[in-house]
């Protein structure tokens, strides 16, 4: 381990080469799942706009039962944990590997709160009697933070293998690792940037 | 004195950004153009996120084009979407 705890306190700005083919960060493969996954996405974000288009009221009455505070709070918890992989990331590249260590501990700390609020949101549509069949908007809505959630399960454990090579790193190896981790996570922020506004906030609450 | 770091700056800007496309949305009666700025300013989120998270800004171009062009196509999606929304009906 290189890393002390007065090397953390260093800028993160010098811009240095990613560690993939072409300075890509990460392992290219990671990059076409990306964005396979985010075509994926968008098939859905087509979908839920040709539905709403459909039948405008029930998703208009549908969106008043969620609370955006809770979309505003997932939100903000994803990109504190987003910015904290990123550290961890240009801590790496100076393989400063304890720091990069203990800020993805901390991005995977924070991000749990995600699962914590999400999983308090889906008990208080059960509680409330709402389920994936009560109309299409909560189908749509289930479905697709649900996939989502998905992404957010396979993101921790992704983290954790994460930490275990921070534990030992193996230079650009475990670099490249972190970036192809980090790429991932901010996928998984990117889409709830999306899925926030178009659930939670267009097309107009009661 | 210290720098603050461009990733700093782009989630400062994202939280921000995020916070006022709450208050933007839940502040008003629901109109096309309420719902545009919404999903405009997520729009942005992203692209900041691609350029100074994903650290995108000048690396790889078939990707990064392959991301702009995603980001396109969901705004089309988002623009036609909600043009299409009888919006008289909608208001409350």
């Amino acid at each position: 381990m290189q890393a002390s705890a007065s090397q953390d306190s260093k800028p993160d700005h010098a811009p240095i080469k990613g560690q993939g083919s072409g300075g890509l960060p990460g392992d290219e493969g990671v990059w076409f799942f990306i964005i396979a996954d985010m075509g994926m996405f968008a098939v859905f974000f087509l979908l839920f706009m040709f539905g709403q288009a459909q039948d405008p009221e029930t998703y208009r009455q549908s969106r008043s039962v969620l609370d955006p505070l809770i979309g505003l709070l997932n939100t903000i918890i994803l990109l504190f944990s987003g910015w904290w992989i990123v550290r961890a990331v240009e801590a790496a590249r100076r393989e400063e590997w304890e720091a990069a260590f203990r800020r993805t501990l901390l991005a995977l700390i924070i991000g749990l709160g995600f699962a914590v609020t999400k999983i308090l949101e889906y008990k208080a549509k059960y509680d409330a009697g709402i389920a994936i069949d009560a109309n299409e908007f909560f189908t749509y809505y289930f479905a697709f933070t649900g996939i989502h959630f998905l992404h957010f399960v396979i993101g921790v454990g992704v983290l954790i293998v994460t930490l275990t090579k921070l534990r030992k790193p193996e230079g650009g190896a475990t670099l490249r690792w972190l970036e192809s981790a980090a790429a991932y996570w901010h996928m998984v922020d990117l889409l709830w940037l999306i899925l926030f506004p178009m659930i939670y906030l267009a097309g107009g609450t009661a | 004195m210290t720098r603050i770091s461009p990733s700093t700056i782009a989630f400062l800007a994202l939280i921000l950004l995020t916070i006022l496309s709450y208050f933007i949305a839940e502040g008003s009666s629901a109109t096309l153009l309420i719902g545009l700025c919404a999903m405009a300013i997520g729009l942005v989120k992203v692209q900041i996120v691609i350029s100074h998270f994903m650290h995108m800004e000048w690396r790889h171009k078939p990707f990064r084009q392959v991301l702009t062009a995603w980001l396109l196509i969901v705004a089309i999606i988002f623009i036609v979407g909600l043009g299409a929304l009888p919006w008289e009906r909608v208001n409350v």
